[in-house]
């Protein structure tokens, strides 16, 4: 409990973080800090899927090595916006 | 309740009668439970460092789409959206990979309009970039270690370009403790970053910046009213995020944490009950012979399940207790030293930043419920079997 109150008064909102994010207009969301093989696991905003899920075979986001052993799963975003007038 | 008091205590003297038992069975759980803390307390950080990335983030993304993929638009296009009502700003951005160095080591590039940048900030040691297309980077943590960068170096030509390829020079580094994403950046102008890519006039996406109450009508009216005109001779498609769309696709507690990570551990905790069934009971003639002593002096089945019940919870207590503290070491004073570069993707063993965590109560109760009921699972048996057989069974 000592740890859990200790941790939580340390790790008090950061304000570098919110002039990070508001310099580069939000960036980064996953657990992954390079856009090496999956964008989405970078930032959702930059890709809205795996981009193995359909490629080279179907299914393959459970083959993609940044989403194996995930800590912090992203929801995929809706592939297609569908806004009727 | 004070017999039931007093047989309680006998819990405690059977943890001390056997240290070397006892010890076991707290390793054996915090070996099972230490990486789930950890992984656990790195998903949080990264929670609360997403949930800042979409809280001080633009209001609405907007990218081009075609045959449901995203594509860059032209940066025209922030003209005609500037013009829909109640949009304050809209600032073009590129982001995307690239490889540096002979090391191959994968970096992001982010380029934004320098007349957008504040004077002053802390995030950064050294200076911001200067004008459009001077060629000035800001590099991240990470980068700057893999490759040796410091502020005032020079980095060759790492791309092709129609205008020409020239050196380009670090002029500041983003700070430890800033943000998990920054450590493999590559901070830049827009014009520099479109000419690394020799796609001038492009943007990977448009940052729009609504006025209060205006976000949904102005994503309606991107997505009716703007036309891009695509080489094709059709319009291109335009894809608006929100922010809350943003919001929807974080996990939004523990129980949505999904995928490989909780199947390990799943199986992790089977394993750990036949593991702790051995160290505990069945392989241990002498706890049995125990047992059958306390039955021969008048001791009822119920009560040496109440004493193992005792002994079970104050050993998952000390194993939970242990753990949670050793997570809170390795991720706090070692930084999630060499577990950080499995649970996130681009770390080294040694992370050059600050890794994001955040130990939270719920983990903390979860990790004593699960190694109480492992505990529990592993030694009820044994128990049972003891205190229900013939004290003479036991003893021999």
């Amino acid at each position: 409990m000592a740890a859990v109150s200790l941790d939580w008064v340390i790790g008090r909102p950061n304000p570098s973080s919110e002039e990070f994010q508001r310099l580069t207009g939000g960036l980064g969301m996953g657990p992954s800090l390079v856009f090496s093989r999956c964008k989405f696991n970078f930032d959702p905003r930059m890709n809205d899927a795996c981009e193995e899920a359909l490629w080279p075979i179907p299914g393959g986001i459970y083959f993609c090595p940044h989403h194996a052993c995930s800590v912090f799963d992203l929801l995929c975003t809706t592939a297609e916006q569908d806004l009727k007038p | 309740m004070l017999k039931l008091l007093e047989i309680s205590k006998t819990g405690v003297v059977a943890i001390l009668l056997h240290p070397l038992r006892s010890i076991v069975t707290a390793a054996a759980l915090m070996a099972v439970l230490l990486p789930y803390l950890v992984g656990l307390g790195i998903s949080r950080g990264i929670q609360r460092q997403a949930e800042d990335s979409v809280r001080f983030g633009a209001d609405l993304y907007v990218t081009g789409s075609q045959l449901g993929r995203l594509i860059p638009l032209p940066v025209s296009a922030a003209d005609r959206i500037r013009a829909v009502e109640g949009v304050v700003k809209v600032v073009p951005r590129v982001v995307s990979g690239v490889v540096l160095g002979a090391e191959r080591v994968n970096a992001v590039i982010v380029g934004l309009p320098s007349d957008e940048l504040k004077s002053s900030v802390t995030c950064i040691e050294g200076r911001f970039f200067g004008a459009d297309s001077s060629h000035e980077i800001v590099v991240g943590t990470e980068l700057a270690r893999r490759l040796n960068l410091k502020v005032g170096d020079q980095v060759p030509p790492f791309y092709r370009s129609s205008e020409g390829e020239r050196i380009s020079m670090v002029v500041g580094l983003f700070k430890s403790d800033v943000s998990l994403w920054q450590s493999s950046l590559v901070f830049t102008s827009f014009k520099t970053a479109s000419n690394y890519f020799d796609q001038r006039g492009m943007a990977t996406d448009l940052l729009v910046y609504c006025r209060p109450g205006y976000q949904a009508r102005i994503q309606a009216a991107i997505v009716r009213t703007v036309s891009i005109p695509d080489p094709s001779g059709g319009n291109l498609r335009l894809k608006v995020v929100p922010r809350e769309e943003l919001e929807s696709i974080l996990p939004k507690g523990l129980l949505h944490r999904e995928g490989i990570f909780n199947l390990h551990f799943v199986l992790a905790f089977a394993v750990g009950i036949p593991i702790l069934l051995v160290t505990s009971g069945f392989g241990l003639s002498e706890r049995r012979r125990e047992i059958g002593i306390l039955k021969a002096i008048g001791w009822q089945t119920d009560e040496i399940l109440l004493r193992s019940l005792v002994e079970s919870l104050l050993l998952s207590l000390a194993g939970a207790s242990i753990s949670i503290l050793l997570a809170f070491i390795w991720l706090k004073l070692f930084n999630g030293y060499w577990i950080a570069s499995i649970f996130l993707t681009g770390v080294d063993a040694a992370p050059s930043f600050r890794v994001p965590s955040q130990m939270t109560p719920v983990p903390a109760l979860l990790a004593f419920l699960f190694s109480f009921v492992l505990v529990m699972s592993g030694t009820l048996y044994s128990t049972w079997r003891a205190a229900t057989a013939e004290p003479m069974e036991a003893m021999r």
